[in-house]
């Protein structure tokens, strides 16, 4: 052969492979990338509503409708129907104004008409309906109702997640919308100062105050050879480089260890924790533990953030030790921490769509639990445990004591520029072999709600869910 | 009902292409000397299966869901374009006496999948791209007389070179910018690429000074002249017209010389040089920082492959059937992205098997430069090949982010007058040599 046919023959296959590589990268695509992709909140498809199908219902996990499609000759379509969806408007999320919440996320699965050619045909022969995909959730409406009616008036959010899976039993935020109304109301919720469409649980960020503390102590443990016998007297308060700290209500808790600290919630003592661990060591045991990543989820979700680093002053490193400062944490991350200590330091990716069936309601989707991430070893683990434990039995968390199970939690109280401080809890139940993990935040809590009795409450009527109905 | 229909539809349109491909294959295999089929039979399925498609699509788009019937431009359009169909074949069959009907009929193939596309994204456009086709069908018939007319056309590399540098720098003159790129001229009316003209005269210029031994001077002066072009169309912007140059440089460089130490010593070339644009020009950089990660910059940067990506990975495997997508939420998706909104609408088999369409066509190409024994000729064949499937590969792959995005139009697909004509224009030439090598297999020509 000669050398210039040879030649021809080579560039030939390297053409070919080029192509044969553009196949390939397609497939990847449609096979790997999509999900992401079909969700993604730039995706302008996902606005896009047939109203000539039935989309598919929404519902809890026992099966009850939030949300279902109806023929209407007026419209010429289906129209949304939303039934009690009032207490789970930011989870269900509404459709008449844009998308959000699961009617936004699982849009596609919605839409999705399985079996479509036969659907079409039975329709076009039978006239029957050509229906989308239901979504079952993992939430229960019956705790999202009992959670609402817990927070009364206040501002917030209530995440319960199962301790061995992730999954989300309840996830409330508040104040609240009529997802029916969305669309007439759309103005005045829109620019609403108290943003009832923001879903507070996944993506408000608040201050975490003392509950930070879990992660100040973890640093401390990582970082301080002799942490479990020091000690330091607590005076009610300490002088910083430019900054005073103060413990609660400036009540001196005397000689303390760690232990001590922690169940009473010393702000003293955790600001000295960070200084001797120090700025750089403390952001680094908040990364490892995602705190400025945080986990997720199968709906949109914010990033908490913990901003301290070598360069900070030390105020800003004290401040940030009691969970003060430039520190921001969602209610939903807080509650897949408090499932990672009751899990021995193993974070479950936390999920709220638990399976998906089709038009004749089989099961063509379930959502297996995974594990996220290890963010505690098991010893930091089973210490943090008996920490949030003592909390309970004798230091500030006594609220959240109960009869019949011991619950293990922190308390927080942020301090906010902006009007009252937020109450925060976190904890889980049984602590011997925890079952739930909860997560309460009250916004400008006015004294009219406890987050420490309604996290009880949530442990209780969720360990006990089969009395609810 | 209508929804039944384009359910099936979709479906339908993977049959027909895979049929198409199924045939086109033994066609080329059969023409490789490996099998023994009937040539006729599978021409005859592959133009069934073009028009079946046409057909299929023009029902769908042409139907009228508000006044529930038919419209009648669409369905002039169709039938127009239907006609088309039968008389292109029978026309290229009539002036290309030795073209092989293969080539014809992935081109018309390609070309009614771009009309269809276009038809349901922007009609006035779909109307003025049949009228280019037209007119690149006519000005196909004339090439062998050209070629007749002026007999000595390999000995005029002078005149190429100096022209296409004419034309490349009168755009730095007269030029206008589109798309970020300064590579337009105007004239009243009408628009066009000069680059898109510049492609002609190069592979003329190159096959000219490659059809014989080049020594160590003619391959400086034109290693040197070709870098000049390339570095001229970089700083035009015209990044993916860049690359077609160089690229097709590189392939007939390699297929005259046969000399690997070169070719990769040119691959070497191109990187570095990619490495000295990617600092020089802020351009390039967005380009390379929109493909590392879009997502990153999706409001503005990574904006256009980020849409393209929904399209793709909405569509799915089979589609959201014609009609049924958001194909008009891509940017440039008439031109540039016009493979993303097949991948949405027709879904991702259809997209690769209209790879396997390119590939095809390509394969035939290299076969025809392969047979060809005249040199010279070969050269042509098989640049004109090249540059055509380094211009399909680098926009398909820019719009699924395999590489980078370079804006250049899919070849027979995307909406552009230049664009077709160029492609026509080039598939004419590789049809003329298959027919030249047909007719003068009887009587021995001297290799030269």
């Amino acid at each position: 052969m000669k050398g210039s046919k040879k030649s021809i023959k080579r560039v030939s296959i390297m053409l070919m492979l080029m192509f044969v590589l553009c196949a390939v990268y397609l497939v990847k695509i449609v096979y790997f990338d999509r999900q992401n992709m079909m969700v993604n909140s730039y995706n302008p498809r996902i606005n896009s509503a047939d109203t000539t199908i039935k989309r598919g219902d929404i519902r809890d996990i026992d099966g009850h409708v939030f949300a279902y499609s109806e023929y209407s000759q007026d419209e010429g379509g289906y129209v949304r129907k939303y039934n009690g969806a009032e207490t789970s408007c930011q989870v269900v999320g509404y459709t008449g104004a844009g998308k959000y919440g699961v009617e936004a996320s699982q849009n596609f699965i919605l839409q999705n008409v399985d079996s479509e050619l036969f659907q079409r045909l039975r329709s076009f022969i039978k006239g029957t309906e050509v229906q989308g995909d239901s979504v079952y959730l993992t939430v229960d409406k019956d705790l999202q109702d009992l959670a609402s009616k817990l927070m009364g008036s206040n501002k917030g959010a209530v995440v319960v997640e199962e301790v061995s899976t992730g999954r989300i039993l309840c996830m409330v935020s508040k104040p609240q919308f009529d997802p029916q109304n969305v669309a007439e109301s759309w103005d005045s919720l829109k620019d609403d100062e108290n943003s009832p469409l923001l879903n507070r649980a996944s993506q408000g960020l608040y201050t975490p105050g003392s509950v930070f503390k879990i992660v100040t102590a973890v640093s401390a443990i990582r970082n301080i050879p002799d942490v479990y016998s020091f000690t330091y007297d607590c005076k009610g308060e300490q002088n910083f480089e430019n900054k005073v700290i103060h413990c609660y209500n400036n009540k001196s808790h005397g000689s303390e260890n760690i232990v001590d600290a922690f169940a009473n919630s010393c702000n003293v003592f955790f600001s000295v924790l960070g200084t001797k661990t120090g700025a750089e060591a403390l952001r680094q045991t908040a990364d490892e533990m995602l705190f400025n990543e945080g986990v997720p989820f199968d709906l949109s979700v914010s990033a908490p953030s913990v901003q301290v680093n070598s360069l900070s002053t030390e105020s800003e490193l004290v401040e940030t030790s009691i969970g003060q400062g430039r520190t921001m944490v969602t209610p939903l991350f807080m509650a897949a921490v408090a499932q990672s200590i009751a899990n021995n330091g193993i974070m479950m990716r936390p999920y709220i769509i638990d399976h998906i069936v089709n038009y004749d309601e089989m099961v063509i989707e379930t959502t297996i639990p995974e594990i996220y991430s290890n963010i505690l070893n098991q010893a930091e683990a089973e210490k943090l445990r008996e920490m949030m434990i003592e909390v309970i039995n004798r230091g500030t968390g006594f609220n959240a004591d109960s009869d019949y199970f011991q619950v293990a939690g922190k308390t927080g109280t942020a301090e906010n520029p902006g009007g009252n401080d937020h109450l925060w809890f976190v904890g889980f139940a049984p602590a011997d072999s925890p079952q739930y993990a909860v997560s309460v935040v009250l916004e400008n809590g006015d004294g009219s709600a406890n987050a420490s009795v309604i996290a009880r409450k949530m442990l209780y009527n969720t360990i006990n869910r089969d009395e609810l109905k | 009902m209508f929804d039944l229909l384009i359910i099936i539809s979709r479906y339908l349109f993977v049959i027909y292409i895979a049929v198409f491909l199924y045939n086109g294959t033994a066609y080329l295999l059969d023409e490789a000397g490996l099998t023994r089929h009937s040539h006729r039979r599978s021409i005859f399925t592959c133009r069934t299966m073009t028009a079946l498609m046409h057909i299929t699509a023009f029902l769908i788009l042409s139907y009228d869901r508000q006044a529930i019937t038919y419209s009648i431009p669409y369905l002039l359009i169709g039938a127009a374009g239907f006609v088309f169909i039968i008389m292109s074949n029978f026309v290229a069959e009539k002036v290309y006496k030795g073209g092989c009907p293969l080539i014809w009929n992935c081109v018309i193939f390609l070309l009614d999948t771009g009309i269809i596309m276009l038809v349901r994204l922007n009609f006035p456009l779909a109307v003025r791209q049949l009228v280019w086709i037209c007119v690149g069908f006519f000005v196909t018939m004339w090439i062998p007389v050209f070629v007749k007319m002026v007999p000595k056309f390999e000995k005029l590399e002078s005149v190429y070179i100096i022209l296409s540098f004419m034309l490349i720098i009168s755009t730095l003159v007269l030029g206008s910018k589109e798309y970020g790129s300064r590579n337009w001229i105007h004239m009243g009316k009408l628009s066009f690429q000069p680059s898109e003209i510049v492609k002609f005269l190069y592979i003329f210029y190159l096959a000219s000074v490659f059809r014989k031994k080049v020594n160590l001077k003619e391959f400086i002066i034109t290693a040197f002249l070709s870098a000049l072009l390339v570095i001229l169309l970089v700083f035009q912007k015209d990044l993916g017209s860049a690359l077609i140059f160089f690229m097709t440089y590189m392939v007939m460089l390699y297929i005259s010389t046969s000399n690997e130490l070169l070719f990769f010593s040119g691959i070497g070339a191109l990187s570095v040089g990619s490495v000295i644009a990617y600092r020089l020009f802020s351009h390039v950089r967005v380009r390379v920082a929109a493909w590392k990660d879009p997502w990153a910059d999706i409001d503005s940067g990574g904006y256009q492959i980020c849409q393209s990506l929904f399209a793709i990975g909405t569509g799915g495997i089979f589609g959201s059937g014609l009609t049924r997508g958001m194909p008009l939420s891509i940017p440039v998706v008439s031109k540039d992205f016009i493979f993303a909104a097949i991948c949405e609408e027709f879904g991702t088999i259809y997209a690769i098997c209209l790879i396997g369409v390119f590939m095809l066509l390509f394969i035939r190409g290299m076969m025809i430069a392969f047979q060809c024994r005249r040199r010279y000729y070969s050269i042509i064949a098989a640049g004109f090949t090249a540059m055509m499937a380094f211009q399909t590969f680098l926009i398909i792959g820019g719009v699924i982010k395999l590489i980078p995005l370079t804006g250049v139009t899919l070849p027979f697909v995307s909406y552009g007058g230049t664009s077709i004509l160029v492609s026509i224009l080039a598939v004419s030439f590789i049809q003329w040599v298959n027919g030249y090598q047909k007719a003068s297999e009887g009587n021995e020509v001297p290799n030269t």
